[in-house]
């Protein structure tokens, strides 16, 4: 059990559980699947704010909308953020990166990992 | 005023010093915990020595001291402290102060200009990019030839990733390493290194998450080998080899805490809290003596 977590935090929470799953999943599902105490309503509202983004498909099934993972064709991204990212280094490195690039030593180092994993 | 003054900054050394080793029987958590705890430890522990060495110093300028009212009884006039070691501890504090003040400033700003993220957003950007925003609404920031360049589970990987970030609050850890380490530069190595620990802890929560490390550890280098990918940055760089250290890490078994191991880290906790204890005092001796 978590705690409480913003709504933009749990936005990214809800869509890792659907692109973490093969098939299209229920509002009851995905709430199953959070291991957050959060209202069924709350979930639906936020599966709906990812469909609305182009994140999520959706399709009846039953009595409820199916969820699947969907990458948006459209640009959701204000151009504001888009100039920041493309202009400033320096707000970008307040944020922890997924990984930085490497540079021509630790590339070729990391080739020679990759290689003797894959034998 | 006598040698024991120092005692609490050479304790809090100490535990720094230890900290240093908890990441190799640790898991990522406890270590990235253990070290920020110490980082701040020592910068309690200097400042507060500068506070007492400026107004012990200060005190024997007779102007100040009837200013101050610098109690003879705890000091005694014998500290050694002269008024130029008391200007000298002023204008260290100072330039400490101003130092962290403007590292603050410096993160508030970048961070601010993320305000507007709400929960998870495609950018249309053609470097792999991907961070987690922290703070309310917050979210995750992903660049779209990040997402053209993934299949499903390393998506998986890289969102899980971001969002043990936010679950865990990995930036408040992050920046109060950096700030104090932009007071104190001895600490940049240990800031560093916590950094890179909330990266390793999130990619074992991402492991946990998709149910393999391997899957992990070949994203990880899968992005990081992409083309055009971002140049480490000189501030706040991680440290280098980071990508390399972390795919090694996740590529070998994972850390199981043993009791030896357990019982390691509550001695470091245990020394790490004895010196704030003397902190706590000496700083409360101070005050209370002060007027």
């Amino acid at each position: 059990m978590g705690p409480r977590r913003p709504l933009g935090a749990l936005e990214a929470e809800i869509l890792e559980v659907l692109w973490h799953s093969d098939r299209a999943l229920t509002p009851a599902e995905v709430l199953d699947a959070l291991d957050a105490d959060l209202a069924y309503t709350t979930v639906m509202t936020v599966l709906g704010r990812l469909w609305a983004k182009g994140l999520a498909r959706r399709e009846k099934s039953g009595r409820a909308y199916g969820y699947t993972a969907a990458v948006s064709e459209a640009d959701l991204s204000a151009d504001r953020m888009r100039n920041v990212l493309a202009t400033s280094s320096d707000a970008a490195a307040t944020m922890s990166q997924f990984v930085a690039g490497l540079d021509d030593e630790q590339q070729k180092q990391l080739r020679a990992l990759l290689e003797k994993r894959s034998r | 005023m006598s040698i024991a003054i120092g005692f609490p900054l050479v304790t809090a050394l100490v535990a720094l010093a230890a900290s240093w080793f908890v990441p190799r029987f640790a898991r990522p958590a406890t270590a990235v915990w253990a070290l920020t705890l110490a980082i701040v430890l020592a910068v309690l522990a200097t400042l507060t020595l500068l506070l007492q060495l400026s107004a012990a110093g200060l005190s024997e300028v007779p102007v100040i001291a009837d200013v101050i009212g610098w109690c003879r009884v705890l000091y005694g006039g014998q500290h050694g402290a002269t008024p130029i070691v008391g200007v000298v501890s002023l204008l260290a504090l100072g330039f400490i102060g101003w130092r962290i003040a403007s590292h603050v400033r410096r993160v508030r700003s970048g961070m601010r200009q993320f305000s507007g993220v709400t929960g998870v957003e495609v950018v249309d950007l053609d470097r792999p990019l991907a961070f987690a925003v922290p703070g309310s609404p917050g979210g995750v920031v992903i660049s779209r030839s990040m997402l053209d360049e993934l299949d499903r589970d390393e998506r998986s990987v890289i969102l899980a990733h971001e969002n043990a970030h936010l679950r865990y609050h990995h930036h408040v850890f992050v920046h109060v390493a950096g700030a104090c380490s932009a007071g104190l530069p001895f600490l940049s190595p240990f800031a560093r290194k916590v950094a890179y620990l909330t990266e390793r802890w999130a990619d074992e929560f991402a492991a946990n998450r998709v149910g393999s490390r391997d899957l992990v550890a070949t994203t990880i280098a899968r992005v990081a080998l992409l083309p055009n990918a971002i140049a480490p940055l000189h501030t706040q760089a991680l440290v280098s080899g980071d990508v390399v250290g972390r795919f090694e890490a996740l590529e070998s078994p994972p850390l199981v805490s043993t009791p030896r191991r357990t019982i390691a880290v509550g001695l470091l906790v245990a020394v790490a809290l004895v010196a704030t204890g003397f902190q706590v005092h000496h700083l409360v001796d101070f005050l209370s003596h002060s007027r």
